[in-house]
């Protein structure tokens, strides 16, 4: 036997797609930046612990690690955050078009991220995963954020092509706004294990 | 939130039609396809759940059947009924099976049934993510148990120890078994966890502010907390350090080239220690709600309560290395540890005294769910007593690597997981199923059960003190342990017995067993205000939430009658979203239709993970296959299209 069940409001008048902390997909996000930037740190603990047992840094016959593409890498991550804020606000404006075209750009910028990481893997460590920890420790962490690099490509060029090819719906554009919030991640993230990579060998 | 319209109650004999025509509507756009299509296919929270704790069941019993082979082979001095080689493998996938695929699961499995109702909600909030979740999780249960059967099984513990799990102690595939098995159930406890965080968080009942949320759903926010920050470090370690290490030649683990063995400790019990309380906590949820239930009256110090287990949460991440007191570590660092770990037994201890004054002021009726509640009291307490002792570093230097500590950690399992575990399957059985399991059988259940606990685990004490090492294959007369070892194996011999009971009782209830209505035990959260079974969209409409008792008027007294909220759209798949703090009513999100995607996308990943055991071309393959999953998956139908901006573009 059922209880009698009493109505005491309505909520057909509320919206069907919300931006940032009131949309679902956003906290969805948030939790998976959580695993995903607890992992980085984790990646980055284990590269410390493994720098006691060595007495240099990288250990003597293992150039440092070159600096120009990581570097660059850098410049051109912090230079795409301009264009984050800009497909943030379009897609709060439920502007089509402009969401469109600027996630076509975000798309070839994410590429060149992952050409530069396959860069700085190949020629710019100057050590392979296997010739010792100090090896693995880097191959680790680079690889670790590579991942996140890849995926958030994947990501994006999905989030494109929902957008060139339909069907668009107005929750779309909550998603776009979270890609453009997760490639803020991806690149804050990265500066202080860019310093510990790449400068680290330099100054410890 | 919206006040009280003047009362109109829906029963009123007018709206019978349209409420059947809703009722009808609604289930069509909720229900799943029939047949092997639906099964593949559906993304019902309650549908994967059920699915989830019987296949978590079965894991349960298959190494409940190790561990009786490793209990004959140890009944008497110098049995050869299991060699050592055969005898590593079932301790190792009797270990790694109750901790991946039963303990830690079945918990989350529960709480994908429970927390969506708990809260109102008329689906868990990423389903889609939620049938991935569980492909991945039967993976890799399928992969370690197959592996043992054709003496592939794992067989350096389930902790898997460096260097003996290294390429150079243990060769063939063994561990390389165990390490993709670790990362099928991480990554399938790790989505879990997001998708009932973010349920708990945004899709509760208008209404149910932080203060009114059940404890159970806190104990599983808290829980789903822990697994986002002490997952990674396992699945890190095991996946990307272990498994390169054995794959791909990197030197982390190899001292030789500069890792570090006790690295591999550090990260395994970061995570191995939260591990013990991500398992146990809701079992601490499971008493409180059963408590609260059968003693007719809300659980005794709420705030405190809630603290406790957000304290046990917090701490259990400042314990892990006490597991580590017998490896060189610094002074300091033992005695940092030893505290915590003495500290945490604080807030458990605070939430036994609060369910003792709840028992103690309410009017307890001795179901066997109620029976089971106190039989963990009891069990975990003893288990908790034996880990203040063994938090001193001195005795646990006597009894470390003995069978004090599989004593101690039997009785902490068994009573903070397994325990609950049965009174909540006693407590939501009728929700579940629509029916009641037998109070008869569950007397004899829950008494054979709580003997043969005691009669298997109290005397490893005692051959732990005696010196008795774990995993020994077997022993010589001279040690004068037959005896004990005899009654450890008779106490096995009564749980298998006790499990049977339960298993029989299940098969004979779910046909026979006597029908149970919407609420029959009058009890106070919001699974009770639907029907048993609930349907495919748990609520007709969004039930209001105006106390920490829903259900009920006061202590114990169910109200007369459910405030809703109405319109949300039977046409679509719609929940109700809600703000973090006070549960306002926030938007309506359109929620994914069914599909086969998260299954071939957890295929395609599995095809990936397995056969990176043998080749690292497979990550890449695999990966693009699993794009190509994720893809369909991802891509929109276009079906229920709402606020279209811009139709689906046709072929040019």
């Amino acid at each position: 036997m059922s209880r009698p069940r009493l109505p005491v409001g309505d909520v057909g008048h509320l919206p069907t797609h919300a931006f940032h902390n009131r949309d679902m997909m956003w906290w969805g996000t948030v939790s998976f930046i959580a695993i995903e930037g607890f992992t980085l740190v984790l990646t980055a603990t284990v590269y410390v612990y493994l720098r006691k047992n060595f007495s240099t840094w990288p250990p003597e016959g293992i150039a440092r690690p070159d600096l120009v593409a990581p570097s660059v890498l850098v410049a051109l991550m912090l230079a795409s955050l301009p264009l984050m804020r800009m497909i943030d606000r379009a897609s709060r404006a439920h502007d089509l078009m402009r969401v469109r075209h600027l996630l076509t750009v975000a798309t070839v910028v994410s590429l060149a991220f992952n050409l530069l990481r396959i860069w700085e893997l190949t020629q710019s460590l100057n050590v392979r995963w296997d010739t010792n920890a100090y090896g693995s420790a880097q191959w680790l962490v680079l690889g670790a954020h590579g991942t996140l690099l890849l995926m958030q490509y994947v990501e994006t060029l999905g989030m494109t092509l929902i957008f060139w090819r339909g069907p668009v719906e107005k929750k779309h554009f909550s998603d776009a706004s979270d890609v453009a919030g997760y490639w803020f991640f991806i690149v804050l993230s990265w500066l202080p294990l860019y310093l510990l990579c790449f400068w680290g060998p330099r100054w410890f | 939130m919206t006040t009280h319209a003047p009362a109109a109650a829906v029963d009123d004999p007018q709206d019978a039609r349209r409420e059947a025509e809703e009722l009808a509507l609604l289930e069509r756009t909720w229900a799943p396809a029939r047949g092997i299509r639906g099964w593949l296919t559906t993304t019902d929270h309650k549908a994967i759940a059920r699915r989830y704790v019987v296949t978590t069941f079965v894991f349960f019993v298959l190494a409940g059947l190790n561990a009786v082979l490793m209990r004959l082979q140890l009944s008497r001095p110098e049995m050869t009924l299991i060699g050592p080689d055969r005898y590593n493998q079932l301790f190792t996938v009797h270990g790694t099976a109750m901790m991946f695929l039963f303990a830690v699961p079945v918990m989350q499995a529960m709480a994908i049934y429970l927390v969506p109702l708990m809260v109102g909600a008329r689906n868990i909030s990423f389903p889609r993510l939620n049938a991935f979740g569980y492909w991945m999780f039967l993976i890799g249960g399928v992969l370690l148990f197959t592996s043992l059967y054709v003496n592939t099984g794992p067989d350096a513990g389930w902790f898997s120890y460096v260097p003996l799990s290294g390429p150079e102690y243990s060769a063939g595939k063994r561990t390389d078994v165990w390490a993709q098995t670790v990362t099928f159930t991480e990554v399938a406890g790790l989505v879990a966890a997001v998708e009932l965080l973010v349920t708990i968080l945004k899709t509760r009942a208008p209404g149910m502010t932080l203060a009114r949320i059940p404890l159970y759903v806190w104990s599983i926010l808290v829980t789903s907390l822990m697994i986002v920050f002490a997952f990674p470090a396992v699945a890190m370690a095991s996946t990307m350090m272990l498994a390169m290490d054995r794959l791909v030649a990197t030197h982390f683990f190899n001292q030789a080239e500069g890792g570090d063995p006790l690295l591999w400790q550090h990260l395994f019990w970061f995570f191995g220690h939260p591990e013990v309380y991500i398992m146990f906590i809701p079992g601490l949820g499971f008493v409180s709600s059963i408590v609260e239930t059968f003693s007719r009256r809300k659980v005794f110090g709420y705030p405190v309560m809630v603290a406790s287990l957000l304290v046990t949460g917090f701490v259990a991440f400042g314990l892990w290395v006490h597991h580590m007191f017998a490896t060189p570590i610094p002074q300091l660092g033992r005695s940092f540890f030893t505290a915590a770990s003495v500290l945490i037994a604080v807030p458990t201890g605070v939430q036994i005294f609060c369910w003792i004054a709840t028992i103690w002021s309410g009017r307890p009726k001795l179901t066997t769910a109620m029976l089971f509640a106190i039989g963990f009291i009891v069990v975990f307490t003893i288990g908790g007593l034996s880990g203040v002792m063994i938090a001193s570093v001195p005795f646990d230097l006597q009894v470390h690597d003995t069978f004090f500590i599989v004593a101690h950690f039997h009785y902490v399992i068994l009573g903070g997981v397994v325990f609950p575990f049965f009174g909540a399957v006693y407590l939501w059985f009728p929700k579940i199923t629509g029916r009641l399991l037998s109070e008869r059988l569950g007397r004899w259940h829950v008494g054979l059960f709580f003997a043969g606990t005691n009669v298997a685990f109290f005397p490893m004490h005692l051959l732990g003190l005696d010196g008795m090492p774990r995993r020994i294959y077997t022993y010589l007369p001279e040690t004068g342990w037959g005896n004990l070892n005899l009654l450890v194996t008779l106490g096995a011999t009564i749980i298998v017995a006790s499990v049977a009971v339960f298993i029989v009782n299940v098969l004979v209830s779910l046909r026979h067993g006597v029908r149970a209505g919407e609420d029959p035990w009058a009890a106070a959260t919001l699974e009770w205000a639907t029907p048993s079974p609930p349907p495919s969209y748990n609520f007709r409409h969004v039930p209001v939430c105006e106390s920490r008792a829903p259900l009920w008027s006061e202590d114990g007294v169910p109200a007369a009658a459910l405030p809703v909220m109405t319109g949300l759209d039977a046409h679509k798949r719609q929940i109700l979203v809600t703000t973090v703090l006070d549960a306002l009513p926030d938007n309506r999100h359109k929620h994914p239709e069914d599909t086969p995607w998260p299954f071939w996308m957890a295929a395609s990943l599995g095809v990936t993970f397995i056969g990176a055991i043998f080749s690292p071309w497979f990550y890449v393959w695999g990966a693009g296959l699993a794009t190509l999953a994720f893809a369909k998956w991802a891509w929109p139908t276009g079906k229920y299209a709402e606020d279209l901006v811009m139709p689906k573009r046709g072929p040019r």
